[in-house]
């Protein structure tokens, strides 16, 4: 390893998944588990401080293993100012989430989520310290998955959420591969440093550039792809609290930010990213309104502030994109409590509908005025984070163009009023009578305390921000030597007056909006839409697989075998005569053992001769390899064979013992195909042997299989030595093939009266 | 089919001696006839032999998606061991243990027999649950 001293950033990620391997083991052990866990995470933490503080002074450091050195592949992790405040908001409120989680969930739910929350943080750390694409694409890949089956659960009513959230997630991951590709080939290397330093290259960067934005929007939950967010609220509050608010939503803006500096002077970036992410910040921020569920509203919330901070993002001179660093921490400081506050109210009431709920005041008091600091937070309202973050980003914006400062305007109008309807609806008025709920034990009200607590104190000195936003710009914009500069009072400035008529106009439409609480008969669900193309996809398969599922199994042998013949007929013609080998004497003895067996196999009135025969037949072929060199091939013949004959039989046996008398006609027309078959089949055969000598690749295995593997079986070690990346995708689609083969076999059955 | 003493002696016969046949065939596969795919293969015609003549299936005997998922595990930690000594991702490293001279292949190859075992007894262990009704051998 190339190291500037020792790789705490892989170190760290290794301890992650070692905690979580230990978790079921802790758990059997002590009560606790949650607060171990937790520790897990500030152990980590306490590693990356030695390399965060040389990031903070400006510096990287960066830690290299070459995976495969030809190819110029390795995985390789940096730790710069951008990674340090990432890391910090991955590893800070995942700790808190783990204590959570301890006094949310019953025991075994518990361990579950804390194994796979933990495996999540550790991939989500390996996006956020990644030092070149392809490392960024593995774990980006990995976030995907366990977020996936986090969301399932076990799998009951999880399932169409999870399985949105991963096609989705998915389609960007492949939109996202394709983009680095693009920029890693055309910058000439696939680390950072390199994509960087490269200069944009007209169409390519641009096409590079869009399909980067789709991976990122995707993840993020940008428009149009914002509705699987809404669908993971199926998850366990846990899962939101760090997936969706903290942590996996915010790999989207990550990219974005990484990448501005390769980006930002491309045409069609600012455009796309201004666009996109005002759409959603107003989009999101009326379903939110719309919105009942408790956590559905701080889904369109997530969405909404995530598209204002990649409008920011997209907008490119240095003092957005510090505005974005900034609201993206005050963004998980005050999400990652109202989502646990969320949690509580629904665990300790059991409700989570604004109409059944209210006046909550009394019964969860302390609960109450944690969730009202975040919420103000959230709001915008000083002296709290979210206002420093709200200015910071009303000033980026405002000088670039009134129109940009009007949606920007707009969507915290918006904000306030959701948020104000999130916190009079569950805590203010009339207590229904049926609502019962007490506050919540420590493990759950003091993570939300403390993460409300950081957003309070960073609003009354958020001068501690500055050197972490000036060491996260060096990485996002080298050069522009920015200096941060956050306050909470930076005197009567037009932002000021904005922030105060939006906070004004938005309380009025929270009133509004809560007076009117019927039912919307309006639902603009991107879910829905989704949803009905994936039926349409399927319906579509169906539709045009009728014609061919409806032959029986004869028609559908005609039609393979003349289309595919056919087709190779056409192939082979262009291809040379060569000439024959010559035959050998078993060969003709062979031929005469598989005639009388190809007769009998025709002939047989019993489905257990031709079991036999077509076995004897099998048999035949694989003396023929022996004959001609191929002892392996004849092996696994032979097995192969043994198989099949095993399985006919099987399903032979609950079938009667004679086949059925089959009319003269029928047996003509298969006759026909049967021989049609053999002899195109001969034909093909005797057209393709000999027209090709050895090529170049097989003569150079045969030479030097023993050199470079010490073996002298050409065809094992082209298996496991020489082609064993191939073998490796092949043994992986086999046991996929066995996982759905397994899954079937505990299907449930329908059983038949005896 | 009822299992007689018959067929439960030939199995007992049998079984163990188409294993060593197998591991044989897997052992000598890099110099000679033979490899991971053919010996899983042969071995499973072993357990189709138990299946195919009745004899009950030992309730802790591993399932077929353990099996694969086990092989899959082989499979990937050879092809990544040889990372962690500097070597790039699926190198066949020399090993020579006591006179033998061997190579990090042969894990790899003893991972992909699992595979292969585990596809066959999940395909297997269908076809001995099977009852009427449930579909197989219903001619379209």
């Amino acid at each position: 390893m190339t190291a500037e001293g020792l790789p705490t950033v892989p170190l760290g990620i290794a301890l992650l998944l070692a905690v979580a391997a230990a978790v079921p083991w802790c758990a059997r052990r002590t009560r606790h588990t949650g607060l171990v866990v937790a520790g897990g995470y500030v152990l980590v933490m306490a590693m990356l401080v030695p390399a965060a503080t040389v990031a903070l002074r400006g510096g990287m450091t960066a830690w290299r293993h070459p995976v495969v050195a030809d190819l110029g592949l390795s995985l390789s992790f940096r730790m710069d100012g951008l990674t340090a405040v990432f890391a910090a908001i991955v590893l800070g409120i995942g700790a808190l989430v783990m204590v959570y989680t301890g006094a949310y969930a019953e025991r075994r739910q518990a361990v579950r989520l804390w194994r796979l929350l933990t495996v999540f943080a550790a991939s989500m750390l390996g996006v956020v310290s990644a030092d070149d694409v392809v490392t960024l694409l593995v774990f980006w890949e990995a976030t995907s998955v366990v977020s996936f089956l986090l969301i399932g659960g076990d799998g009951v009513g999880g399932v169409d959420g999870a399985r949105r959230a991963l096609l989705v997630t998915g389609a960007g991951g492949m939109a996202l591969l394709a983009g680095v590709t693009l920029l890693a080939v055309s910058a000439g290397g696939v680390d950072f440093a390199t994509i960087v330093a490269a200069e944009p290259d007209g169409a390519v960067w641009a096409t590079a550039a869009i399909l980067v934005a789709l991976g990122a929007f995707t993840k993020s939950a940008q428009a149009p792809f914002g509705f699987w967010l809404r669908g993971a609220m199926v998850a366990p509050t846990p899962v939101s609290t760090y997936l969706h608010a903290a942590t996996m939503v915010k790999a989207g803006v990550f990219l974005l930010l990484r990448l501005s500096p390769a980006l930002s002077d491309v045409a069609i970036w600012t455009p796309l990213l201004v666009t996109a992410g005002m759409v959603t910040a107003v989009l999101g921020g009326v379903q939110a309104i719309r919105a009942y569920d408790l956590k559905a509203v701080l889904a369109g919330s997530t969405v909404s502030q995530l598209g204002l901070i990649v409008a920011t993002i997209g907008l490119g001179h240095p003092a957005a994109l510090a505005a974005a660093i900034v609201h993206t921490v005050a963004h998980a400081a005050f999400k990652a409590p109202l989502f646990m506050a969320a949690g509580i109210v629904d665990h300790q009431t059991h409700v989570r509908d604004l109409t059944r709920l209210g006046g909550l005041w009394s019964s969860l008091p302390r609960t109450a005025v944690v969730t009202a600091v975040a919420a103000l937070s959230m709001a915008g309202m000083a002296p709290l984070l979210g206002f420093v973050s709200k200015e910071a980003v009303l000033t980026a914006t405002a000088h670039t163009s009134p129109w940009l400062l009007a949606g920007v305007a707009l969507a915290s109008v918006l904000t306030v009023a959701y948020t104000a309807r999130f916190f009079a609806g569950t805590f203010l008025g009339g207590r229904p009578p049926s609502l019962h709920g007490h506050d919540p034990s420590p493990g759950l009200l003091v993570p939300t305390m403390v993460a409300t607590g950081v957003g309070l104190l960073l609003g009354f000195v958020p001068g501690w921000l500055d050197k972490p936003v000036d060491a996260a710009m060096t990485a996002v914009a080298p050069g522009s030597d920015h200096h941060s500069h956050l306050a909470l009072w930076h005197g009567v400035t037009p932002e000021l007056l904005v922030s105060v008529a939006v906070v004004a106009t938005g309380v009025l439409l929270a009133v509004a909006a809560m007076r009117r609480d019927r039912p919307s008969a309006l639902r603009f669900d991107g879910a829905a839409g989704f949803d009905g193309l994936h039926r349409g996809i399927l319906r579509l398969g169906g539709h045009t697989a009728r014609p061919w599922l409806g032959l029986s199994t004869r028609g559908q042998v005609i039609w393979v075998v003349a289309l595919a013949g056919a087709g190779m007929v056409a192939a082979v013609a262009a291809v040379p005569h060569g000439a024959l080998p010559a035959t050998l004497a078993g060969e003709w003895l062979l031929l005469g053992a598989v005639v009388p067996l190809a007769v009998v196999a025709v002939t047989a009135r019993t489905r257990l001769a031709v079991s036999g025969v077509l076995g004897g037949v099998g048999l035949a072929v694989s003396v023929l390899w022996v004959l001609r060199g191929a002892p392996d091939l004849a092996l696994t013949q032979i097995a192969v064979e043994a198989l099949t004959i095993v399985i006919i039989v099987a399903v032979f046996r609950r079938l009667s013992d004679r086949f059925d008398t089959i009319p003269g006609r029928r047996v003509l027309v298969a006759g026909s195909v049967a021989v049609a078959a053999g002899g195109l089949v001969t034909f093909l055969v005797v057209r393709v042997l000999g027209s090709r000598p050895l090529s170049s690749t097989a003569q150079y295995y045969l030479e030097h299989a023993h050199d470079d593997t010490g073996g002298y079986n050409v065809v094992n070690t082209i298996l496991v030595d020489f082609r064993a990346l191939d073998t490796l995708g092949e043994i992986t689609v086999l046991t996929v093939a066995a996982l759905g083969v397994a899954a079937f076999v505990s299907r449930p059955r329908r059983e038949q009266p005896s | 089919m009822t299992p007689t003493i018959i067929s439960h002696v030939a199995v007992r016969l049998l079984t163990p001696a188409i294993w060593t046949i197998a591991a044989l065939l897997l052992w000598q596969g890099h110099n000679a006839p033979g490899g991971g795919f053919i010996g899983a293969l042969v071995a499973g015609s072993a357990l189709a032999l138990a299946d195919l003549v009745g004899c009950r299936p030992d309730p802790t005997r591993a399932h077929g998606a353990t099996l694969a998922a086990a092989g899959l595990a082989v499979g990937l930690v050879t092809a990544t061991a040889p990372l962690a000594f500097g070597h790039p991702f699926l190198d066949a490293v020399p090993v020579d243990i006591g006179g033998l001279h061997l190579t990090t292949a042969l894990p790899f190859d003893i991972g992909v027999a699992l595979i292969v075992l585990g596809l066959v007894r999940t395909l297997l262990s269908d076809l001995a649950q099977a009852r009427p009704g449930d579909g197989i051998g219903d001619v379209p």
